[in-house]
């Protein structure tokens, strides 16, 4: 199977892939054991062993700039991928081209054009501070001084990281320490990046400032950006394109204004009220409602909390929650996502349903 | 033009050497985070060489020379081969550790030969820890038994070198070792036996107290080539025993590191990176 070199041409516009993945697919093989000292023996003599399939038959290309969402549930193969993609490795089949390199047989070349962030891994050196780590990386990637210096500078800037390149990093937060991760990945200015998890474990507001930098520097350098996460908000406020994989082989991959018109229609609305209020809006759907006593020293006793799904396609979020808030005194409110694992599911079942034991009011 | 493309061929290749020279660099530098480990086995060095010559003074009695070894001799050998032992590198463990957690994943996408870098690596770690070793184990020599008999200083740099090699010899070697983890979930027990038989063959005891079909089975082995061929020559130098211990270190350290090539390459596909 041969890659179309040519550029193509999709809506009328030109585009350049710069990731091609055919029929690519990844299978290890792991011992199984039975359970007790039994198994143990029997495995000792004659190990048996069991083929997993962590990737399978997937195919999909990335364009040049683009901003891609790679998503899936643990275990779905995502990280697999991107370590197939990034020459870390072998593929049993299939093809892969990243910029019209095979990273398998050109891992070290490739290595000088892309850049790598493993949000659960570091590295970084653990005992020396971040400007340390950055001097040798510059040098492994044999860059000359006088850029490193001025890349160095850009980065530190851009990703305010000016007072953290001098403590040693088992030091820093997490955050702190994923901010140092991305620029440290930047330093050879890749085409490619590939951020795996990167806004994993971290508090939100982090999460905003990551996914900011994210944009900002595909925006100023036209990095390609080859993004893993099982956040919905990363994909929503960050790409035009997403894939969802799931169990290794691809279940979705369309534009995320598509994704979000037919899959991420649903807002979770979770209220909590100081009394016992009936709730009859039309078009909603009541997933979980319950009232309880509190010791409240006050005269009333009773709470009333209801977790409720709202279909943007069909209802406007705002008109819903004034119409909540008018039906009583509101001790809290929370708006979010349907988790991504619904979603999920919502496409294997078709219809972008809720999938709980549903009452509609 | 040419001209023009030699001189950029010359950079490249200074960054390259660079690259290597920043690693063995850092390595040191991050080693000495782990000052107090060091401090810890300075400690156990001096307490080892004191139970040897403890032991020694008892067997030597009232003197004399046993396979060719005055007592200053052997305490001075084991000056040497401690020595040796304390400044060796962890490689197998930090193989095992990189290839068990997955964090290989990181070394694996950078511009760089994984084995290289964990030389220059390897490397920075043993720098420091002989440079720090050397001189301390030459000042507990002095202060446990004196001067070494018969010592001229010009041979001094040829022991370095063999010392150096026989670092470098039983790096590439648990570095064979170490890779086996592409495999094995538990393999330790390579590891173990390597270090005992290097114990038995040269560590504790010079080859030349084994029978005669004992010495020479030794000398076609490895191990005594890490820690005896050092320790040997530099209480008793001739010039007829450095080029044979100087050749085998030097063809059994290419040997383990095609060896390590192999293993590598070979492993690197079938590796497996769980999670995360």
């Amino acid at each position: 199977m041969a890659f179309e070199k040519r550029p193509g041409d999709r809506n009328g516009e030109i585009f350049m892939p710069i990731i091609e993945v055919a029929g690519l697919t990844k299978q290890f093989r792991t011992k199984v054991k039975e359970t007790g000292l039994k198994g143990s023996f029997r495995s000792l003599i004659m190990p048996e062993y069991l083929t997993v399939k962590a990737v399978e038959n997937i195919g999909f290309q990335v364009e040049q700039g683009e901003i891609l969402a790679f998503m899936g549930p643990n275990g779905a193969g995502k990280s697999t991928t991107i370590k197939m993609l990034t020459g870390i490795l072998y593929p049993t089949a299939g093809k892969i081209q990243v910029l019209g390199l095979n990273p398998t047989r050109n891992r070290r070349q490739l290595a000088f054009r892309i850049g790598t962030v493993f949000g659960q891994k570091s590295q970084l050196w653990f005992h020396l501070p971040p400007q340390d780590s950055f001097r040798l990386l510059a040098g492994i990637y044999e860059i000359p001084d006088r850029e490193f210096r001025m890349r160095v500078d850009y980065l530190v800037d851009l990703f305010d990281i000016w007072d953290l390149m001098r403590i040693p990093v088992r030091k820093l937060s997490l955050g702190q320490r994923v901010r140092c991760e991305i620029a440290a990945s930047l330093l050879h200015k890749p085409e490619v990046i590939f951020l795996d998890e990167p806004t994993i474990g971290l508090d939100i507001v982090v999460k905003q400032k990551i996914r900011d930098l994210i944009l900002l520097m595909n925006r100023e350098e036209r990095t390609t950006i080859f993004l893993t996460s099982h956040d919905v908000g990363d994909i929503e406020q960050l790409c035009r394109r997403a894939i969802i994989i799931n169990h290794g082989a691809v279940v979705l991959n369309e534009s995320v204004k598509n994704l979000k018109y037919n899959y991420l229609n649903y807002k979770i609305i979770a209220v909590k009220y100081s009394r016992p209020v009936s709730i009859q809006i039309p078009g909603i759907v009541k997933l979980k409602e319950k009232e309880y006593e509190t010791a409240a020293i006050s005269g009333e006793s009773m709470e009333y909390a209801a977790k409720i799904a709202v279909d943007t396609k069909k209802q406007n979020l705002q008109h819903v929650v004034n119409q909540l808030m008018g039906l009583g005194e509101v001790l809290d409110i929370t708006i979010s996502d349907q988790p991504l694992e619904e979603i999920i599911t919502a496409i294997y079942t078709a219809a972008p349903e809720m999938n709980a034991n549903v009452t509609e009011s | 033009m040419s001209l023009n493309r030699s001189w950029d061929s010359l950079v490249i290749t200074r960054l390259k050497i660079r690259k290597y020279g920043l690693i063995i660099g850092t390595s040191f530098q991050n080693s000495l985070a782990y000052g107090a480990n060091f401090l810890f086995d300075t400690f156990f060095y001096a307490f080892v060489l004191f139970i040897f010559l403890q032991l020694w003074r008892a067997i030597y009695g009232h003197g004399g020379a046993i396979a060719g070894y005055s007592l200053n001799q052997m305490i001075w050998y084991c000056v040497i081969t401690e020595m040796i032992a304390f400044s060796g590198s962890n490689i197998f463990y930090s193989l095992n550790e990189e290839i068990k957690n997955g964090n290989i994943a990181y070394a694996l996408n950078k511009p760089y030969h994984y084995i290289s870098y964990q030389l220059a690596n390897g490397l920075g770690l043993m720098g420091i820890k002989i440079i720090i070793n050397g001189l301390f184990g030459v000042f507990l020599g002095l202060l446990y038994i004196g001067p070494l008999n018969g010592f001229h200083v010009n041979y001094l740099p040829l022991i370095i070198l063999l010392v150096c090699n026989g670092l470098i010899l039983n790096f590439f070697a648990i570095t064979c070792l170490g890779l086996t983890a592409f495999w094995l979930e538990e393999n330790t027990a390579f590891f173990w036996i390597y270090q005992k038989l290097s114990f038995m063959l040269g560590l504790f005891l010079p080859v030349e107290f084994f029978p005669g079909w004992l010495q020479k089975l030794a000398l076609v082995l490895p191990f005594p080539y890490v820690f005896y061929g050092p320790a040997r020559l530099a209480v008793a130098f001739s010039w007829e025993k450095f080029w044979p211990i100087l050749w085998v270190q030097l063809g059994y350290s290419g040997l383990f590191l095609v060896l390590a090539l192999l293993i590598y390459r070979k492993g690197v596909k079938s590796l497996h990176v769980n999670g995360g």
